[in-house]
């Protein structure tokens, strides 16, 4: 979007006014404010930018899924806490609730206008309305790419100028794998989004290898429970973020990491670098007590899938040239003890 | 003939003043005006500042 098409984003379509029932009640119904003066200033006293926030505006009408968003990870943002509290003492976790959690991390959640009237804000700056305030069903390269723009989305567009997920390429978007129940909650909370029942899996369309190269069938079976599905099938680079600190934020390098799912180590996965150091949360006075008890790679999805990687192709690729695998020497330098579990040294194979 | 003087007074009020004041339109919706006027917004709103790269 050009700057000086920035203002767009605020314009309302007047076609909508009279078709769309959410306008039946005029605009303070739900934003507030005082619809009758004509400045700026004095009409936009006491205004609700995000009227969503508060679940009950929306839950008016659409009451059950308001009740089962306010316990959902998109509303309660509780994943990204789980993600980092072992790194932190009893004491810690008390100072981080209070001044990291609860005034950086949460003003990170969506709520419902963020993915179904406007792009959701990123740094605290939102793009506007979607199509002139349409409350729209789904629009995910105006919503969940505003998000998940700084790694997932563009890795799966292939915008990095890495690889294309092939999903994408077939005319797939984030709603094809990612359904309803998964953002919008299920009533159960849930800690981190590995708990989340019904989350996308390969395997729930690739159910069997339809290959009749016996090589295929062979390569499936050798690796299966020992390899994920995107440990061969990830295209290659994808996005890490690097040093992150409270206010100043991270710095994005592509790479292509294997290593020991850190969740499951009898299995090799590609593994994505997260950005939390030593001092990530100094301003806030936390020294992260714990630091070493976490690693600095999560196993990731990552979303540049294909059908054939140079991992596909050749069983050299892992079992002699190890490309990718983690090493002591490619790990993180000032990273934490708990990376060396990760390490995974594929065997040599005799042919 | 005090009364009959009163209610003669107040006769162009019932007549007119007050249908025209319980009919009166409720005050116009201000931000429908400004919001879908391209012009006035184009004056109006002003792109902020980008600071850093985004996560996900």
């Amino acid at each position: 979007m050009k700057a000086e098409d920035y203002y767009k984003g605020y314009l309302v379509d007047s076609a909508l006014l009279a078709k769309d029932p959410h306008f039946s009640q005029g605009c303070d119904i739900c934003h507030k404010g005082d619809k009758t003066s004509t400045k700026k200033e004095s009409a936009h006293k006491g205004l609700v930018c995000r009227p969503s926030d508060n679940l009950k505006t929306c839950g008016r009408c659409h009451g059950k899924t308001a009740d089962t968003y306010g316990k959902s990870l998109h509303y309660t943002t509780i994943g990204q806490r789980q993600g980092v509290m072992g790194r932190f003492s009893k004491e810690e976790l008390k100072n981080f609730d209070k001044k990291v959690f609860e005034q950086s991390c949460r003003s990170c959640h969506a709520s419902c206008g963020d993915c179904h009237v406007k792009s959701p804000p990123v740094s605290g700056i939102s793009m506007g309305l979607i199509q002139g305030h349409k409350f729209v069903k789904k629009d995910e390269a105006k919503t969940c790419a505003f998000c998940h723009g700084g790694r997932v989305y563009p890795e799966y567009t292939g915008e990095y100028g890495g690889t294309t997920d092939v999903h994408y390429q077939k005319g797939m978007m984030c709603l094809d794998c990612h359904n309803k129940q998964e953002l919008h909650g299920d009533g159960q909370k849930y800690m981190t989004k590995q708990e989340v029942k019904d989350r996308p899996s390969c395997t729930n369309c690739h159910k069997t290898i339809t290959s009749e190269k016996p090589m295929t069938t062979m390569a499936h079976n050798v690796h299966l429970g020992k390899v994920s599905c995107y440990g061969c099938h990830s295209g290659g680079q994808y996005r890490n973020c690097y040093n992150c600190h409270e206010g100043t934020g991270a710095k994005s390098e592509p790479g292509f990491i294997l290593g020991k799912n850190p969740r499951n180590r009898n299995e090799v996965t590609t593994l994505r670098v997260i950005p939390t150091v030593r001092d990530s949360f100094a301003k806030a006075g936390i020294r992260m007590a714990h630091y070493d008890n976490l690693p600095n790679y999560w196993d990731t999805p990552a979303h540049n899938i294909r059908k054939r990687t140079d991992r596909t192709r050749s069983c050299d690729s892992c079992h002699k040239d190890r490309t990718g695998f983690l090493t002591r020497e490619t790990l993180l330098k000032g990273g934490a003890k708990a990376n060396e579990g990760l390490i995974s040294t594929p065997k040599a194979i005799s042919r | 003939m005090k009364t009959k003087r009163f209610f003669l007074l107040l006769l162009p009020f019932l007549l007119f003043l007050l249908p025209v004041w319980v009919g009166a339109d409720p005050p116009a919706d201000q931000c429908i005006s400004c919001h879908t006027d391209d012009q006035k917004m184009k004056s109006l709103v002003r792109m902020p500042t980008l600071h850093s790269e985004g996560e996900g």
